[in-house]
């Protein structure tokens, strides 16, 4: 296989004198030093306390990092495992740091995680971010259990994020992908998983690492397969989301860009399966929920305002190839308000995602650019999004994305007979 | 009476032989070009139904091309009018074909000229075809990259960079047909060299504040920047 992790000798090496595994817990990195101990001590305590007699492994699958993310791994050890637990853990845990081949992304980490799994035949995989500050123990065994004991392929997380946290999930990708697959997986895009060693197999096999699944598109590609293959999928209650402030070196236009063409390509390939969905049904969830404190977001909301506004001023041509005359007026008006009484309608942001996804099928121009002149877009939706909960409770929050959903839901009926009569053109 | 038929009956005699020997050739080239037309509206035919079944419309649609040509022609699909131009060429080559049916040599004798400098006009429009299709491909990448970059000057900066790919486009295109060739490849370098040179000094003494203001802020982070977490 091209860019295979397996061509590395030392990994070969780890992999004879590891053997089997029957747990394999991946972490991907770069440039993680300050967060990455947090997460490999609450996954070795983890393992320990719930998993004692499984064998298991730890994998850092790191970028390039130069500020020595691999030696953390290596060193990070819960001091006295015997102060935590009454049953100390039986079996070692292996542990490889190692950087992965290929594009460099968050997805080609994911892929040399699936090698080593599929490599070591282990029943379970879990993967878990390496700037989480927020992760305990107690992930592990939700994200592993409904695995091992058999009952679910691929346990999405679920979390307590801020309501400003989470923004492309919550406008366009938890929605959507409701609305498309039928299943309401509330962080489609989370970033810690579980899945099974088929799984991961199945994923592995798929050739799709030259493409935006090898970067941030890997999640949604993720959830989306497991949906859309038959797996049995689950989501666990894990607590709060709390991680570095900064995505390093992550620009939101190409985030967005590979996120949301992920999801569009996921459409085109999974069209027979989606096309067929009515309505939507929850998953089985796991985990105890429970409120959290949460930390403040700082968001410059006049900022975000006038980035809309510059869009509409000068995408206006780009736009007027993708979306109906009416909608690109409307648009053009909602510029003109001032920032405090800037409101996008969720209806016209629906409208605009449904009509962007049909101009991705239709191939109405290059797909980098359509993808990226969405980002005006939603920094608007983003913005009136701020403005509108800025009262609001976490729980308020959550109607309002419900609401959302639901419009989703209604509008797809129209997507169908749309991209059928692409289709049939 | 010979004076008669020497300068009028002759003459007219001769010129009848002559137009009697020629209309048969005459007639022949005519048919050959209305065997051109048809053949070449068949060929139209087969080539759109051929592209049709490539589905070449949704490739161009991704390579940014159908916008192009929508844009710069009569808004037909990119499949009617690659099928138009081969009907085309296959018209031009009967037409040829029944020029060179007549034996005028002067005729002959331009086509071949016109047949010697045939492949220049082709490469230039594909030169220039290019350029055009490089010129609203770049222009629009920079014009996207700079609004999401929050650049007010986001038009100009998009019109300047699809005018210079035409720009280079033209020079390429001109210099394949032979016009002006030292005189054009000079006068664009004097023009492309001052532009650099107008906006380094413009940047550089007039945007002192702002080339401060930028590393600042690259190398700073600012105090008042979101800590949204888009995924």
């Amino acid at each position: 296989m091209k860019d295979s992790i397996l061509q590395r000798r030392e990994v070969r090496e780890w992999l004879a004198q590891v053997g089997e595994a029957e747990i394999l817990v991946g972490i991907p990195s770069y440039n993680n030093a300050a967060t990455i101990g947090h997460v490999v001590r609450a996954i070795q305590a983890g393992l320990a306390k719930y998993f004692p007699d499984c064998k298991a492994v730890l994998v850092n699958a790191d970028g390039g990092s130069l500020d020595g993310t691999g030696d953390v791994v290596r060193q990070a050890a819960v001091a006295d495992l015997a102060a935590l637990f009454t049953q100390h853990r039986t079996v070692p845990l292996q542990r490889l740091a190692t950087p992965y081949y290929g594009l460099p992304g968050k997805g080609s980490a994911f892929r040399a995680i699936f090698e080593l799994a599929e490599a070591l035949g282990v029943k379970a995989c879990a993967v878990v971010d390496s700037d989480l500050r927020s992760i305990t123990p107690e992930w592990a065994e939700l994200l592993l259990k409904p695995v091992l004991g058999g009952e679910f392929d691929y346990v999405a997380p679920l979390y307590r994020r801020h309501k400003y946290d989470g923004t492309i999930t919550n406008s366009i990708i938890y929605p959507l992908t409701r609305a498309l697959y039928g299943r309401r997986v509330r962080q489609p895009i989370g970033g810690d998983f579980g899945f099974s060693g088929k799984l991961a197999s199945f994923f592995l096999n798929k050739d799709v690492w030259e493409s935006d699944v090898a970067r941030f598109g890997i999640d949604i590609w993720m959830t989306t397969s497991a949906i859309a293959n038959g797996y049995r999928v689950c989501q666990a209650y894990l607590g709060a989301k709390i991680h570095d402030p900064k995505d390093p070196g992550a620009d939101l236009s190409a985030m967005l860009c590979q996120v949301v063409g992920a999801t569009f390509d996921l459409m085109e390939e999974y069209s027979g399966v989606w096309t067929g969905v009515v309505a939507s049904q929850p998953v089985p969830t796991f985990g105890f929920d429970y409120a959290v404190g949460l930390e403040p977001v700082a968001v410059n909301v006049e900022r975000m305002v006038d980035r809309f506004a510059l869009g509409v001023r000068d995408l206006g041509d780009v736009w007027s190839t993708v979306l109906p005359p009416t909608l690109v007026t409307k648009l053009s008006r909602l510029a003109q308000a001032d920032a405090k009484h800037f409101h996008l309608p969720d209806e016209l942001w629906v409208e605009t995602v449904v009509h962007f996804a049909l101009a991705a099928h239709r191939s109405v121009m290059n797909r980098e650019h359509l993808l990226k002149s969405l980002t005006p877009l939603y920094i608007g939706r983003t913005a009136s999004f701020v403005l509108q909960t800025r009262e609001s409770s976490s729980d308020e929050v959550e109607d309002l994305i419900e609401g959302l959903c639901r419009l989703y839901e209604q509008e797809k009926a129209e997507l169908c007979a749309n991209w059928m009569q692409k289709s049939a053109n | 009476m010979d004076t008669t038929e020497r300068t009028l009956v002759s003459p007219l005699q001769s010129t009848l032989e002559q137009i009697q020997s020629f209309l048969p050739q005459l007639l022949a080239a005519l048919f050959i070009v209305a065997c051109g037309f048809f053949v070449g509206w068949l060929f139209k035919v087969v080539v759109r139904r051929m592209l049709l079944w490539l589905k070449f419309d949704a490739g161009c649609g991704r390579l940014g091309l159908s916008e192009l040509l929508g844009r710069n022609g009569n808004g037909e699909m990119p499949s009617t009018m690659v099928a138009r131009l081969c009907g085309g060429l296959v018209v031009l080559v009967f037409v040829v074909l029944a020029i060179n049916s007549l034996n005028i040599n002067v005729l002959q004798h331009l086509i071949e000229r016109f047949l010697a400098y045939l492949p220049n006009v082709l490469v230039a429009g594909l030169v220039m075809l290019a350029a055009l299709y490089l010129g609203s491909f770049v222009g629009r990448a920079v014009l996207i990259a700079c609004v999401n970059a929050g650049n007010r000057l986001a038009r100009l900066c998009a019109r300047s960079a699809h005018a210079l790919v035409l720009a280079l486009g033209g020079v390429m295109a001109l210099e394949q047909l032979g016009i002006g060739k030292d005189a054009v490849l000079l006068a664009f370098a004097i023009a492309f060299g001052g532009v650099v040179l107008a906006l380094a000094l413009a940047f550089g003494l007039g945007g002192r504040e702002l080339a401060r203001d930028f590393l600042e802020k690259k190398l700073r982070p600012a105090a008042e920047e979101d800590e949204l977490k888009h995924l």
